[in-house]
């Protein structure tokens, strides 16, 4: 039971609280004149700067942000392979992507994944992006990226759209043209000139899903960055002699390959781009909607293996079901 | 054409005050925001010091909203009522010896008095306004203004009873090296010559530091501060008995409010601490008149601080009494704000009963102190 105050009591309790509260006051009164500097988290001071207004004046002075800050999403267009994977993971469906498909190969991206898809609409409704970044770690060639970027608002909420969409309408029309085109003379030539065996293994080796290498994820891209100038680049090189790309490395490939070596070698980061001798067309006898909905991610892993070279999988679908089945044995 | 001395007068005080509120509304800003850990206002101007005056051009332009319910002339009038009221209490306060608007014999009886009005103001604010809150406000603003009106004019009393004079120029003169009668620091020792800080009220009768502390707590109640800040409680009462106000109605008002804090800022530093004298002695005593005559390097040597910062001439002394006097004025407001900005605000049944049980019967001991230390003074120095 607490004792009851007495008036004088009460009196002096009232005066020295009163007191107390003006004291802390003024403490905090008397460091006015400090002001903050803006220092970053990786900034040693950053808990010793001493007490005083915390205001920062934003827009005239910001605080540093880290290398690593997570805010606006980054696409580098000439890496993607249009894959649909960041479409399709992202819970609030702010990714939109329109691909077709080109002929032949679009060159390489930077770590040496060709590109087979042309790519006239990647958009990132950065309206809706929740910043979860999971597209970035679903992104098979790491062209997706979140920067340190945060503060882009804009006055109209369309401006949040960010296009980085590789063509202009224009273009876009005239290169589906084209590649219509393209892959139609090259049916007919192909119904005309029946194919042997290379057709027929020649399950086409489809855009390269390219899951990350699941270790050392920063270090690859330097790594792969070497020996994808490599030589052997040359589309048109060897329709007949196709080496496969030994692009997946998902766990149930090694089951069905062959070739014990296969495993081990796959993950370094080097390898990759020399193994790599993409097949620039596929004479697919049958129908173009099947050539299409069969991809042909080959785990083959020594590059320099010439008889080896030609094992093709068919174990990727079509970007649209592709998700749905990944290991499909043919 | 002539313009009549008292136009003058008013022209400046009421200068004066515009120019000062408008610091205050700044400064106020400024300690509320270094107190907790903020910048305040920095955007318009150098530091901010823009900003009050971009806000006031903005208070000035707006449009004058009158509720279609209230009562016309009430609504009206009351703005006018409060500020001409507080105001008017400038009159009497000297700003330096011989700088005063009235040397009134009855000054600070009319001071307390006028300044009072400004509770039928807020009535008027209040009831015209037709709106709950307001009407809320003002009910409270009236018991508030009412009870501290005790406690502080009686603290008042047991300061001035000291001097037998309620002219402020003459209370203010009593307190430095102007005083007429002889000044005995705690009844007995004789400081006439020292001046300073000595001479002030609160040092040579001590009990006066609890009479101008009951006043202080009192004259924050009566200018609606924060803790006792309940008719304009913004929690609870939006803004109070000004509530429907806006534009330069609100503008009055809240000049108003400023006014009446740097008023009773002076009546106490008048009353209790040295009105315009300096707050630093003379180190050595010297004859009466010895002083008179010398140049500032004399005075210094002598360690004569006090007539260093008082003057010898009209001017510097008007000078001088004028920074001094504004300085204690400034530094009660300071304190007003240092306050507001630290304690909640109270209940009402905490604030009638501080008043009541607490302030009225201390202020009232104080005076019956008073009387008997003036009594024995008057027997004991002839």
């Amino acid at each position: 039971m607490k004792k009851r105050e007495t008036y004088f009591g009460q009196i002096s309790k009232g005066l020295r609280t009163a007191l107390q509260g003006l004291r802390l006051t003024g403490k905090h009164y008397r460091r006015g004149y400090h002001r903050e500097t803006p220092l970053g988290i990786e900034d040693t001071g950053y808990f010793k700067q001493a007490p005083g207004p915390i205001t920062i004046q934003y827009p005239a002075v910001k605080v540093p942000v880290p290398d690593t800050g997570r805010y606006r999403l980054h696409m580098e267009t000439d890496d993607c392979i249009g894959c649909d994977k960041c479409a399709r993971i992202c819970p609030v469906d702010c990714i939109t992507i329109e691909t077709f498909r080109a002929d032949g190969d679009l060159g390489r991206t930077s770590d040496g994944t060709v590109k087979r898809l042309h790519l006239p609409v990647f958009d990132i409704d950065m309206g809706k992006c929740m910043f979860c970044g999971l597209c970035t770690t679903v992104c098979p060639t790491e062209c997706l990226t979140m920067t340190k970027v945060y503060d882009f608002s804009e006055y109209d909420r369309d401006n949040l759209v960010y296009h980085f969409g590789a063509y202009s309408p224009q273009q876009e029309q005239e290169i589906r043209n084209e590649t219509e085109a393209a892959l139609e003379r090259k049916k007919a030539e192909k119904a005309s000139t029946p194919t042997s065996e290379a057709a027929n293994a020649g399950d086409r080796p489809r855009p390269m899903m390219r899951p990350k290498p699941v270790v050392a994820p920063e270090s690859d891209l330097p790594a792969t960055e070497g020996p994808s100038p490599e030589p052997e680049a040359p589309v048109t090189k060897a329709p007949s002699t196709m080496r496969p790309r030994p692009m997946m490395k998902r766990a149930p490939e090694p089951a069905e390959e062959p070739s014990p070596d296969a495993l081990p070698a796959e993950p370094t980061p080097t390898d990759p781009p020399k193994a790599f001798r993409p097949k620039p067309v596929m004479k697919r006898a049958p129908e173009p909607e099947e050539a299409a909905s069969s991809e042909v991610t080959p785990a083959e892993p020594p590059p320099t293996d010439p008889p080896k070279a030609f094992r093709p999988r068919p174990l990727m679908k079509r970007p649209n079901t592709e998700s749905d089945s990944p290991v499909d044995p043919p | 054409m002539e313009i009549a001395p008292e136009i003058l007068q008013i022209g400046i005080f009421l200068g004066f005050v515009a120019l000062y509120a408008l610091g205050a509304v700044y400064a106020e800003r400024k300690v509320s925001a270094y107190i907790q850990d903020r910048l305040g206002p920095m955007e318009v101007g150098p530091l901010g010091l823009l900003q009050t005056i971009a806000d006031i051009i903005k208070l000035l332009v707006k449009e004058d909203i009158q509720p279609a319910a209230a009562d016309k002339w009430l609504f009206r009038l009351a703005p006018l009522v409060i500020f001409t009221s507080i105001f008017a209490g400038y009159a009497v306060l000297p700003l330096g010896p011989g700088a005063i608007g009235a040397s009134l014999n009855v000054g600070i009886l009319f001071a307390v008095a006028v300044v009072s009005i400004d509770v039928i103001g807020i009535l008027m604010a209040g009831w015209g306004a037709n709106n709950k809150y307001a009407f809320l406000g003002a009910m409270r603003s009236v018991s508030q203004v009412i009870s501290y009106e005790i406690p502080a004019s009686i603290a008042l009393l047991a300061g001035i009873m000291m001097y037998g004079s309620l002219n402020l120029g003459t209370l203010s003169a009593q307190q430095g090296l102007m005083a007429t009668d002889p000044v005995y620091l705690f009844g007995i020792w004789d400081v006439t010559q020292l001046g300073g800080i000595l001479s002030w009220a609160i040092f040579r009768y001590p009990h006066l530091i609890a009479a101008w502390l009951i006043y202080f707590i009192a004259t924050l109640a009566e200018c609606n501060r924060a803790p006792f800040d309940l008719p304009e409680a913004e929690s609870e009462l939006v803004s109070g008995f000004h509530v429907e106000y806006s534009g330069f109605r609100f503008a009055v008002i809240f000049l108003a409010e400023y006014a009446n804090m740097f008023l009773v800022g002076v009546i106490a530093a008048v009353v209790f601490l040295g009105g315009w004298n300096s707050p630093f002695p003379n180190f050595i005593a010297l004859e009466p008149g010895q002083a008179a005559g010398m140049g500032t390097w004399d005075l210094l040597r002598n360690l004569q601080f006090a007539h260093l910062t008082t003057g010898s001439s009209p001017i510097t002394m008007a000078i001088w009494g004028a920074f001094w006097i504004l300085a204690k004025g400034f530094a009660t407001i300071f304190v007003h704000m240092w306050i507001r900005w630290t304690l909640p605000r109270v209940r009402v049944d905490q604030l009638l009963r501080l008043s009541w049980k607490v302030l009225t019967p201390v202020s009232f001991l104080l005076l019956l102190i008073s009387a008997i230390w003036k009594l024995l003074e008057v027997y004991s120095h002839p």
